[in-house]
């Protein structure tokens, strides 16, 4: 059994269940606003959202900055609680999603811990909510570590390794146990673009592997064309959404599909949408 | 794949050369650090010394820096015995003063209502000065051991429960959401992220308390004491006895010099990371 494959596979007994009674929708958000109340005003971060994302599936979440994308993907992993709507993840709420380590999240700074190693970066999760022990025949830490391409880096510390390995880290420490869920917030962002790209194809690659939803959150154009198999394109001020976007490339893609027609057509047509008035 | 560069590298000759100019620097540079520091203090000795002879300073008012040799040996049993209180008082201050910062640190972290009725009153108590305080535990204490240890304890704790309140809340708030997408509890955010973020920032006021205990000692033992380095200045200076007054300073300093350098050995072998802010 390959990596990947147990990754798929490994799903805790008790979720089966779950699964199998909401076997098509990982993902539904029905009318979903979150307000912030401060002294001086207060900030509709995101106004009536709604969307759904089916199992297996890769939403790209695209926006200006201020458009709350960021706080949408803190509201399905139960960071924000929503002032009003219906979120439901995993066909429970994003508490017992939560509660459940269905969730799997990738902070737009690796947000490693520095007195670890890379190895013991990825093993944290197992060492909180008690110890834990991997689902049976999930991958383990150095599995995933070869899985994201850092075979050898175990030992290393944060420190010693560049900002796209620091990352790969955190993507193997979020796909530790099996994560049905994977939500990744704008991983990419403060990387140069050539290992951008070399990341982007990585992750296509976990993805098609492990068949884990992924919930990507980005601003840029091409990352969210390229990776996803929907576009969520949304609106600032306030934070709503502008349009929901299938996209119709082929599920074996590599970045040279960004110089073809079809893939251009479409991001056109989402730099309108984003370019637009409201 | 940086295995088989790592590889190449040693074995092409423009490299390894390379390597060795760049060590055969980087030792001159560090002899260069370990000399100059030494010649300064030689030039410093030798001004004092010649500022002694050329004025002939008399000996109840400054001693030469050969008289204060001599003294130093021929008092050494003296001057030993009267350490080894100052010692026992720092190093016992050193530890419960910060013992109770870092607890009562703790919990201003975890319980807010707590931090904001007594942080105010903490710092109203650190704003007396060293000086000040002392009496009053001398009165509370007596005058054996207890109050020079009270005050090397008091003036150890402030630093300390500053730093490490600020080192236990600055954490990464990403790492936070990571805690919390895990479900972690207090505690295991406490053990997991808290505990080992606030360590360089523990180590930086253990550093600076190393040397204020040996102060807070001292001036615990100028108010009532007849033993401990303290109690040795004070009778120096009555006796006019200038070289034993140096060679007292001396072993003074000395001991504080490596009190703060054991802090800072240690320092190297728990925090091995670099931390955030360094990067």
């Amino acid at each position: 059994m390959t990596v990947a494959e147990a990754l798929a596979g490994a799903v805790p007994e008790s979720a089966v269940v779950a699964r199998e009674a909401d076997a098509k929708t990982a993902v539904a958000c029905k009318n979903v606003s979150v307000r912030f109340v401060t002294e001086r005003r207060t900030v509709t971060a995101l106004d009536d959202v709604s969307f759904t994302v089916e199992n297996g599936g890769f939403l790209s979440l695209l926006g200006p900055s201020g458009c709350g994308k960021s706080t949408l993907l803190r509201v399905v992993a139960d960071l924000i609680a929503p002032s009003s709507g219906t979120m439901s993840v995993l066909g429970r709420t994003p508490r017992e999603a939560r509660l459940d380590r269905s969730l799997g999240f990738v902070f737009q700074d690796a947000a490693l811990l520095p007195w670890r190693t890379a190895l013991e970066n990825v093993q944290l999760p197992l060492e909180i909510g008690g110890r834990r022990s991997l689902p049976k025949g999930a991958p383990t830490p150095r599995e995933l570590m070869k899985l994201v391409g850092l075979e050898g880096w175990e030992a290393s510390f944060p420190h010693e390794l560049s900002g796209g390995m620091r990352q790969r880290v955190s993507i193997a420490r979020a796909l530790l146990g099996g994560p049905r869920l994977l939500l990744m917030d704008e991983p990419f962002g403060a990387l140069d673009e050539i290992t951008r790209d070399r990341l982007n194809e990585e992750l296509r690659r976990i993805w098609l592997e492990t068949r884990t939803t992924i919930l990507f959150v980005t601003h840029s154009v091409y990352e969210a064309v390229y990776l996803g198999e929907s576009v969520l394109v949304l609106a600032a001020n306030p934070g709503r959404v502008r349009a929901a976007i299938d996209i119709e490339l082929p599920r074996d893609r590599d970045l040279s599909i960004r110089e073809t027609e079809p893939f251009n057509r479409i991001a056109t047509r989402m730099r309108g949408l984003l370019g637009g008035e409201p | 794949m940086s295995a088989s560069v790592d590889v190449a590298q040693v074995l092409d000759p423009r490299v390894s050369d390379a390597e060795a100019q760049f060590r055969r620097l980087k030792q001159r540079e560090a002899w260069r650090r370990r000399i100059l520091p030494c010649v300064g203090i030689l030039i410093g000795i030798g001004v004092w010394a010649a500022l002694v002879y050329v004025f002939n300073v008399p000996p109840f008012i400054a001693p030469s820096p050969f008289t204060v040799v001599a003294t130093f040996v021929t008092k050494f049993d003296v001057l030993m015995s009267n350490l080894w209180p100052t010692v026992v008082e720092s190093v016992g201050g050193f530890v419960i003063g910060n013992l109770i910062a870092v607890a009562l640190a703790t919990i201003f972290v975890h319980r807010k209502t707590i931090s904001e009725t007594f942080f105010p009153l903490v710092v109203l108590i650190n704003s007396i000065p060293v000086v000040a305080k002392a009496p009053i535990l001398v009165l509370l204490l007596g005058n054996g051991f207890a109050p020079k240890i009270a005050i090397a304890a008091v003036i150890s704790f402030f630093p300390t429960l500053v730093n490490m309140v600020r080192g236990l809340e600055s954490v990464n708030p990403q790492a936070m959401e990571l805690m919390r997408v895990l479900s972690a509890s207090e505690r295991e955010v406490f053990f997991k992220l808290r505990l080992y973020n606030s360590l360089p920032y523990l180590f930086s006021a253990l550093r600076i308390s190393a040397s204020s205990s040996v102060i807070g000692a001292i001036v615990g033992e100028w108010i009532g004491s007849n033993y401990g380095i303290g109690a040795l200045i004070i009778q120096a200076t009555y006796n006019f006895d200038s070289a034993l007054l140096y060679a007292t300073v001396f072993v003074g300093s000395v001991f504080s010099v490596l009190f703060f350098s054991a802090i800072g050995l240690v320092e190297k072998l728990v925090v091995r990371w670099q931390p955030p802010s360094a990067g």
